[in-house]
């Protein structure tokens, strides 16, 4: 009889190898999260091991090959390069590879995201966020960029020159080299090109200007009639300050819009019915965006320079959006924060003049219904009754371990058509065209009008470099050491008829077209009142002679006006203080009147003591405030029993708008008895009165329990919080103790908050500080991947100034990096 | 009296795999650790399952070693993403990942060559 043990022996021993061995070949499914090839991943020769190194930034070999002079850099304690080039070109190629050294994952996937590429590295996952970004069409938008770039020289030269840099930084790179999550994510890093740059420039569009409630707005307003419409919602809320001091004159060289007015009212009034159009799986920009600048004349400040402000708020992510560093360049000395992905400086200072920068929230983007020729769905009848074929491409969309996806695009003369039948199963194409003004309107000069500002130096040199720039509108505030101080609302704005945007549009809605000349955007320079601010607010006043509609800022607004002008001597501590407030108007106005509303007979023992600790609140939304979380929660309930004609709509219905919490607060103090307070439901009428007793009772036991005796009680309710951009939880930064709410002037959410805090006094020479909630490297783990975020919530800052040459700074604090041709 | 074979097959897998780690990828030491195996014949082939556990998580300890930085939180974090709770115990996970490797390929190794040319039997005297 044959001896089989050694054979068994040896098939099991096999079996046990080759198991191994593909279990360390491949990845292997955890839940919905796939690991990477665990054998590379975790050899420590080759894999995350190999990102560990905290020096990689130090070798800048690889720039030699596309210098043409010697550079500079010098980085300081916080790992802040300070780039000296003899000429922009190899300033700009420096800073691509610098940047790249630092946060090349970042680039990889902002670009991917705006480009609808994300799939072929996230898999199934991001697949409907790439189909709906393929269809608004970004890739198409970028190469159109690209060309009009190429016929910009100075634009081109920038962008290239730093893409050239980032494709340096990427060919020296080893596979074992790669940052963590390309290691994690198991792919490549993909080259660099200015295309790459113009998706970082939507991405940021994406954020900024997407917003858009047209299809909202419009069922609701079928829902509620336009009558009960026009009162929920008329428009921005009154009491909030413009941006543009009343008073200030305004330039309008067409006025055809305005005549025009009652034609559009009267003639083409938008409805219809937008519920079978609603559920499109748009992204929406995050609730909380928002952002605060400001500027004081020397007359009120204590150096008698202007001190200029800014932070904006924006989704807060690890690594941060931003990345500071300093460019010198023959005449060129500027220090700030740029867009990893895009050259200069976009928010900063040099040796005359800063700069800063918050979203203008204008309505760019409307929704136009198509109406088909016929059952094929190929060809359009447009506004002016002539009949347009519609134009199809597809494209492919490469998912990760799920083969590639076909997506058919159809663009009219508006833009895409991005409703389908994944939207609305009951009609092929739904047909609505979007018209986006980004899309609308390339720009190639925008890039121009950060590296004017770059080396800005008079209100001429702010208000030209203000008028290149195109999109997404910023309201741009501007400060120099001669004294001037000035806001001027830049960007590119639609022109419109008045009332034109806020619905879905038909298809015989006369629209207007064209932009409103930049000589004609509202602008304010060196005002009486000392100082100009921007919140996010409403741009101008009704003397403006252009229509406009948006999302605008109620509150925070009223805090900075009410601050910055009972300041005199102001000071840099001043600023810093303000950039912190964390008081809310809202409640401050809110409160008594719920006090006054509520019936305490009958409350329970418990609910009463809520009713002490509001009465005790200062209104400022502290890390401990408990009376934040009661208000809070107290106003959202109130809210939702106030509208719940609207909410018993949205449970699987059609997307609907709520009356800005203004709107009810001042429905609570002038009409408490209105049959908006009424409950559907019940059988009684109820009041205001009744409205808010039952709300503080149906909220106050959960708050007592959850709360009671928690000395963080804001922050643990605020759940404030830094994501990785992947949304790696072990890259992330959770459960941080800061104060502050949307609606202060720290408007810190659960995820956004101030991106970056930069002051900057105008005197001689230019002085700052700034923070930032991270750090300069993008790689997990690097002492400087989060430095500053513990600072940035105590509120602390970092001084910085412009340093003249590479041996202004101390050899022993600093480190000195040379790269030559 | 300490066995020859199996301390010959540490000896080369320790060198063997630091260089191969430098130079390749993890699999070429598993295949380094197969070649291993069958070129040393031991009279039990299992006996060389430890020879290569110990040089496999000893080159992976190394490699831990070398690349490792104080600075770096990144271990620490990586830990966290593999429910691992700390850098340390990840480390003794890789470790053994390594031994294994190194293990289970050399036997393989002395397996596939016991088949095709058995060693001869000691005979106890």
């Amino acid at each position: 009889m044959p001896n089989t043990r050694p054979w068994t022996k040896f098939f099991v021993v096999l079996l046990l190898a080759v198991g191994w061995g593909l279990l360390l070949s491949f990845g292997v499914s955890l839940g919905k999260t796939k690991t990477p090839p665990l054998g590379t991943f975790l050899n420590p020769y080759e894999g995350f091991y190999r990102s560990v190194d905290t020096d990689y930034w130090e070798d800048v070999d690889g720039m030699s090959s596309g210098l043409r002079a010697a550079v500079d850099i010098v980085y300081d304690e916080r790992l802040v390069p300070h780039i000296y080039a003899a000429t922009e070109s190899d300033l700009y190629f420096a800073q691509g590879y610098v940047q790249a050294q630092h946060r090349l994952f970042q680039l990889d996937l902002t670009a991917r995201s705006a480009a609808g590429t994300l799939s072929e590295v996230l898999g199934t996952r991001a697949l409907a966020l790439d189909r709906f970004r393929r269809r608004v069409g970004g890739i198409q938008l970028a190469k159109r960029i690209d060309s009009l770039w190429r016929n910009n020289s100075r634009a081109y030269e920038a962008v290239q020159r730093y893409a050239d840099g980032v494709n340096a930084f990427i060919a020296q790179l080893e596979p074992h080299e790669y940052p963590i999550e390309y290691k994690l994510l198991d792919f490549e890093p993909q080259a660099w090109s200015p295309q790459h740059t113009a998706l970082v420039a939507l991405n940021m569009a994406y954020t900024l200007n997407f917003g858009n409630s047209d299809i909202a707005a419009t069922n609701t307003r079928n829902l509620l009639g336009a009558q009960s419409y026009d009162f929920l919602f008329p428009g921005a809320n009154p009491k909030a300050p413009p941006i543009i001091p009343p008073g200030t004159g305004y330039k309008a060289s067409d006025t055809s819009l305005i005549q025009a007015s009652e034609r559009f009212r009267l003639g083409g009034t938008p409805a219809g019915n937008a519920d079978q159009i609603d559920r499109l799986g748009i992204v929406q920009p995050e609730e909380g965006l928002g952002s605060n600048n400001w500027v004081l004349s020397g007359s009120k400040t204590a150096s008698g320079f202007p001190l200029l402000a800014n932070d904006p708020h924006l989704g807060l992510t690890l690594p941060s959006i931003w990345f500071e560093c300093e460019l010198h360049a023959g005449t060129l000395d500027v220090h700030g924060v740029s867009l990893p992905g895009v050259p200069g400086i976009t928010i900063g200072f040099n040796e005359n003049a800063a700069w800063g920068v918050t979203n203008v929230g204008h309505d760019v983007l409307d929704w136009h219904r198509i109406k088909y020729t016929d059952e094929s769905h190929s060809a359009y009848v447009d506004q002016d009754g002539q009949t347009r074929a519609i134009n199809f491409r597809t494209e492919e969309i490469i998912v990760r371990d799920g083969g590639t996806v076909q997506e058919i695009i159809a663009e009219t003369r508006y833009g895409p058509i991005v409703v389908d039948a994944d939207a609305n199963p009951d009609d092929s194409r739904a047909g609505l065209a979007m018209e986006w003004l980004t899309l609308q309107r390339p720009s190639a000069e925008t890039i121009n009008a950060f590296l004017s500002l770059n080396r800005a130096a008079s209100l001429q040199d702010f208000r030209s470099a203000s008028e290149l720039y195109e999109w997404p509108a910023q309201n741009m505030v501007f400060a120099n050491a001669t004294g001037d101080i000035a806001l001027r609302i830049s960007g590119t704005l639609p022109r419109r008829y008045p009332g034109e945007g806020r619905f879905l549009l038909e298809h015989d809605a006369p629209n207007a077209s064209g932009y409103i000349s930049p000589g004609d955007n509202p602008m304010a320079i060196n005002p009486e009142q000392g100082y100009l601010t921007s919140t996010n607010q409403r741009s101008t006043d009704e003397s403006y002679p252009y229509y406009y509609l948006g999302r605008f800022d109620d509150y925070r607004s009223r805090r900075a006006n009410q601050l910055l002008a009972g300041l005199d001597q102001a000071t840099m501590d001043d600023m810093k203080s303000i950039q912190s407030d964390s008081y809310s108007v809202l409640a401050a106005e809110a409160v008594p009147i719920l006090m006054r509303l509520v019936k305490r007979p009958g409350l329970q023992l418990e609910t009463r003591g809520l009713l002490e600790v509001l009465e005790d609140w200062d209104y400022v939304y502290d890390v401990d405030a408990l009376g934040a979380v009661v208000f809070d929660r107290w106003i959202n309930s109130v809210a939702s029993s106030t509208w719940d004609e609207l909410a018993q709509t949205t449970e699987d219905g059609p997307s609907i708008n709520f009356p800005e919490t203004w709107r009810l607060v001042e429905l609570l103090d002038t009409d408490p008895l209105s049959p908006w307070f009424d409950i559907v439901a019940t059988d009684g009428r109820e009041s205001a009165s009744d409205i808010v007793t039952a709300a503080l009772v149906a909220v106050g036991p959960d708050i007592a329990n959850a709360y009671d005796g928690d000395s963080l009680a804001w922050a643990h309710e605020n759940k404030p919080g830094i994501a990785h951009l992947a949304r790696i939880p072990a890259f992330s930064k959770n459960d941080l103790e800061i104060g502050g709410t949307s609606g202060t002037l720290n408007a810190q959410t659960g995820s956004t908050g101030p991106s970056w805090r930069m002051i900057v006094s105008l005197e001689q020479p230019v002085r700052a500080e700034v923070v930032y909630p991270g750090g300069q490297s993008g790689r997990p783990g690097h002492p400087h991947y989060a430095d500053m975020i513990d600072d940035w919530a105590a509120g602390r800052y970092y001084a910085v100034s412009l340093s003249g040459s590479p041996a202004a700074f101390a050899k022993t604090k600093h480190t000195h990096l040379k790269a030559a041709p | 009296m300490l066995r020859k074979t199996p301390i010959i097959a540490f000896c080369v897998l320790l060198i063997g795999g630091l260089i191969v780690h430098l130079l390749g990828a993890w699999w070429w030491f598993a295949i380094l650790a197969f070649l291993v195996g069958v070129a040393l014949r031991p009279t039990y082939p299992s006996s060389l399952f430890g020879s290569g556990f110990f040089a496999g998580a000893l080159v992976w300890l190394i490699g831990i070693f070398i690349y490792s930085s104080g600075e770096s939180a990144l271990p620490q974090q990586i830990a966290e993403l593999f429910s691992l709770g700390s850098a340390f115990v990840l480390g003794i996970v890789l470790c053994i990942i390594g031994g294994i490797t190194g293990g289970l390929f050399c036997v393989l190794g002395a397996y596939s060559r016991a088949l095709i040319q058995p060693a001869a039997k000691v005979v106890a005297t």
